[in-house]
């Protein structure tokens, strides 16, 4: 048992295998503070040098994650894990049809109280368009996901994932216009 | 049990989008925007990874006879490439590329409190109510089907 006093004269004691264990959580919250720091600069910092902010260890663990999340709901009740049609179900509620999407959504908002709680690098948000951009484009995911049953999960991760035909195009599609709308916003026009 | 599996699943959704960075819509327009002067490949591998690992299992879990607590899997089962696909996606897209956010993330972004994440949800929210009524309006004039493929 070590003891010691602070600069505040406030005293604090700690058995070695307390310290060391301190130590150790310590040591593993910086490297991932350090492997993430990085990501959550790059991008677009401004900095020279190519893919500054790329995160390969921390995306393929949650890439692998949201795989087996998206598989576990597959197993469990046999849905696709799309979490559009799972949002746009709840506002256009069905008898029987309804009540395992809100308890999905409760554990994503849950899930994502672990992530602030846990990894708060993850939350450290910046969106570099207006207010009235992000409203825009906030309608048109909500719109155009609908019209086209899916959205990066439900037709990227779990249609993909299943080679299935509608899901390749529409993936294709989405991927392939957000690439031209984000260089021609951030490049030629500037205008949001 | 029924519900905490599938409430195991939504966390387990989102803490893979913490960790893969997919809550950060700078991340998001870093891999989109090939052009810009930092590109990140960080988008591109957590799809491939997600869908790989989906690709890889899918087939093993579609096996059993049902779902652990329901009767069928509910898996799309259309292949036509049809109008609303193709130009929903392009929407998609375009609103996708402008903030960096799609469903998912925005979703799990909720919980930083931040005004801009809970405008552009709000929004889809929005527009997803839109888009509902319409269709159920439609329906009743075209009898469009309604097969939900995510």
């Amino acid at each position: 048992m070590s003891h010691r006093r602070f600069a505040n004269g406030t005293n604090f004691s700690i058995t070695p295998e307390g310290a060391r264990a301190l130590i150790n959580i310590n040591d593993a919250r910086l490297r991932l503070a350090e492997t993430f720091h990085s990501g959550t600069n790059g991008a677009r910092g401004g900095r020279a040098g190519i893919m500054e902010g790329f995160t390969p260890v921390l995306s393929s663990i949650g890439g692998i994650l949201i795989g087996l999340a998206a598989l576990a709901l597959l197993f469990v009740n046999g849905r696709i894990a799309g979490i559009s049609g799972i949002t746009a179900g709840v506002l256009h509620p069905t008898q029987g049809n309804t009540l395992w999407r809100v308890i999905f959504l409760g554990g994503m908002v849950a899930g994502a109280m672990l992530v602030r709680w846990l990894h708060p690098e993850a939350l450290a948000i910046r969106i570099d368009v207006s207010n009235a951009a992000v409203l825009l484009g906030g309608f048109l995911v909500g719109i155009g996901t609908r019209i086209g049953n899916g959205c990066t999960s439900g037709h990227g991760v779990c249609g993909v994932g299943r080679l299935a035909p509608r899901s390749l195009v529409a993936s294709a599609v989405f991927f392939s216009v957000a690439v031209l709308t984000s260089w021609l916003i951030r490049h030629v026009t500037g205008a949001f | 049990m029924k519900y905490l599996a599938i409430f195991s699943s939504g966390l387990l959704f989102a803490v893979g989008l913490g960790v893969s960075g997919m809550t950060l819509p700078q991340k998001v327009i870093g891999f989109l925007d090939f052009s810009g002067e930092n590109w990140d490949p960080s988008l591109g591998l957590v799809m491939i990874t997600s869908a790989g690992v989906y690709m890889l299992l899918h087939r093993r879990v579609l096996r059993r006879p049902a779902p652990l607590f329901d009767t069928d899997f509910h898996v799309p089962a259309r292949n036509d490439i049809d109008r609303p696909l193709v130009f929903g996606s392009m929407l998609f897209g375009i609103g996708w590329g402008m903030v960096g956010f799609c469903p998912g993330p925005a979703v799990t972004a909720l919980v930083s409190g931040q005004t801009q994440v809970w405008i552009f949800f709000v929004a889809m929210v929005a527009g997803m109510y839109a888009e509902g009524t319409l269709a159920v309006s439609n329906r009743m004039l075209t009898q469009r089907g309604d097969a939900v493929d995510g």
